[in-house]
């Protein structure tokens, strides 16, 4: 049969089931709620995974109570999901242990990361946590951008790194308050060396 | 209510429970290390400067390349697009620590099958694979060969890369000392194709195993003689 003689079906298009777009329900730890699309969670392994186990139909989504992300403030979730959803059903990079490919980092995502360090030092951590392998790549790359054409001086400045000096007081305070103990073994050991002693027991 | 739980152990992020500033410090080694990878060389040298515990962080990244080589003068180390050139022609001494932790993280993706093992002593922890054609190690200045070709880098690009001081080097050898045909070659510059290779350049295929000290004694020997 040719495609002219081929008979004309009228369709109603109404009687059509429209797939409804689900959107999903999180919670911040400061109770900020968000609404995110099933296509920009796929971005997330975590949520991914956490959705499809719980298998929540639309009403479900309307019904229950917003899925809590407990370790992540409402700032930082606001710019993961704004990002989750630009990006949503690009592919997600996978690691196969070549050699390392070159990150670049996207107008929006530039724009998304002019925000203050301790914010990006969130994202990066919150990027991981929940895993989202692209947005970490740019985040680091945002940080390590940072650094460029910095003079160690500069460096410190920037990432707030203490001095090797800073370093053994805040590893010995650590000792100290984990073990009170410590510091007077410590000493007392010191102590019996000054003496001359060559055994501490 | 369903709830996204401390999957790994974490502070949390920002918050309630976080401290009040989050900062570098504060980030766990993994996430450092994703950061340093994506430094470029001279960022990490730097980081490497600032304290113990960042230079311990920064020598446990490794660093992939595609190439190095490392001739009397200079080194150029080409990682993915970008080919990083160092001259070292005055202060040799200073380059040594570089390159002494240059070859430490190095990961070589080389892929000249021609190796040729020649009787030097080096062997035992190197393998030399020498070019068509040999310049004597002495001479200064290297002739760029007929057929130019460059990376395609952008003005930005050459800010990273190391190569004003070797080029204003062989200028007066190949472009003559007029400033104004100087400023313009470095126009052109970034329409040119791909990198010269260095002519007399040995590639140096570096073996994991070596102990620092071997390797510091080794530059020592190759940089030393021209100090």
């Amino acid at each position: 049969m040719s495609v002219e003689n081929a008979p004309v079906v009228d369709v109603d298009e109404a009687a059509i089931p429209v797939e409804k777009k689900m959107y999903y329900r999180f919670e911040s730890n400061d109770k900020k709620e968000f609404r995110v699309s099933e296509l920009a969670i796929q971005q997330s392994e975590t949520l991914n995974r956490l959705v499809e186990a719980m298998g929540y139909t639309s009403e479900d989504v309307e019904n229950k109570p917003a899925i809590a992300i407990e370790n992540i403030d409402g700032k930082t979730l606001k710019l993961v999901f704004q990002w989750c959803e630009h990006h949503k059903g690009e592919a997600i990079p996978v690691d196969d242990g070549s050699v390392p490919k070159i990150v670049e980092i996207p107008e929006f995502d530039a724009k998304l990361m002019d925000i203050d360090n301790g914010l990006l030092f969130k994202l990066i951590w919150a990027a991981d946590y929940l895993n989202i392998v692209q947005l970490l790549n740019v985040s680091c790359k945002k940080v390590a951008n940072m650094a460029q054409g910095k003079t160690p001086a500069q460096l410190r400045r920037v990432y707030l790194l203490p001095s090797d000096e800073e370093d053994e007081a805040a590893k010995r305070a650590a000792q100290e308050a984990q073990d009170p103990r410590a510091r007077e073994v410590e000493e007392e050991f010191e102590e019996r060396k000054r003496q001359g002693g060559n055994s501490f027991f | 209510m369903p709830s996204v739980r401390k999957a790994k152990k974490k502070e949390d992020v920002g918050g309630q429970g976080a401290k009040e500033e989050t900062n570098w410090n504060n980030l766990p080694n993994e996430l450092k290390h994703a950061c340093v990878k994506e430094m470029t060389i001279e960022t990490r040298w730097k980081l490497r400067q600032t304290s113990h515990s960042e230079r311990t962080l920064v020598d446990s990244v490794r660093l992939y390349a595609v190439d190095i080589r490392l001739s009397n003068n200079f080194l150029t180390l080409t990682r993915n697009a970008t080919t990083l050139m160092i001259h070292f022609k005055f202060h040799r001494s200073k380059y040594i620590p570089f390159l002494v932790y240059l070859f430490t993280v190095l990961e070589l993706k080389t892929l000249d099958p021609l190796k040729v093992k020649t009787k030097s002593l080096w062997n035992l922890i190197y393998e030399r694979l020498p070019h068509e054609e040999e310049i004597p190690k002495a001479k200064e200045v290297l002739p760029i060969p007929s057929g130019i070709i460059l990376p395609r880098f952008t003005k930005n690009d050459m800010q990273k890369i190391k190569i004003q001081r070797w080029l204003r080097d062989v200028r007066h050898q190949v472009f003559g000392s007029d400033p104004e045909n100087w400023y313009h070659l470095f126009e052109k510059i970034a329409d040119w194709q791909n990198f010269p290779p260095v002519v007399g350049a040995e590639i140096i295929v570096y073996d994991s195993e070596i102990k620092a000290k071997m390797l510091r004694t080794f530059l020592k020997d190759l940089l030393g003689k021209f100090l």
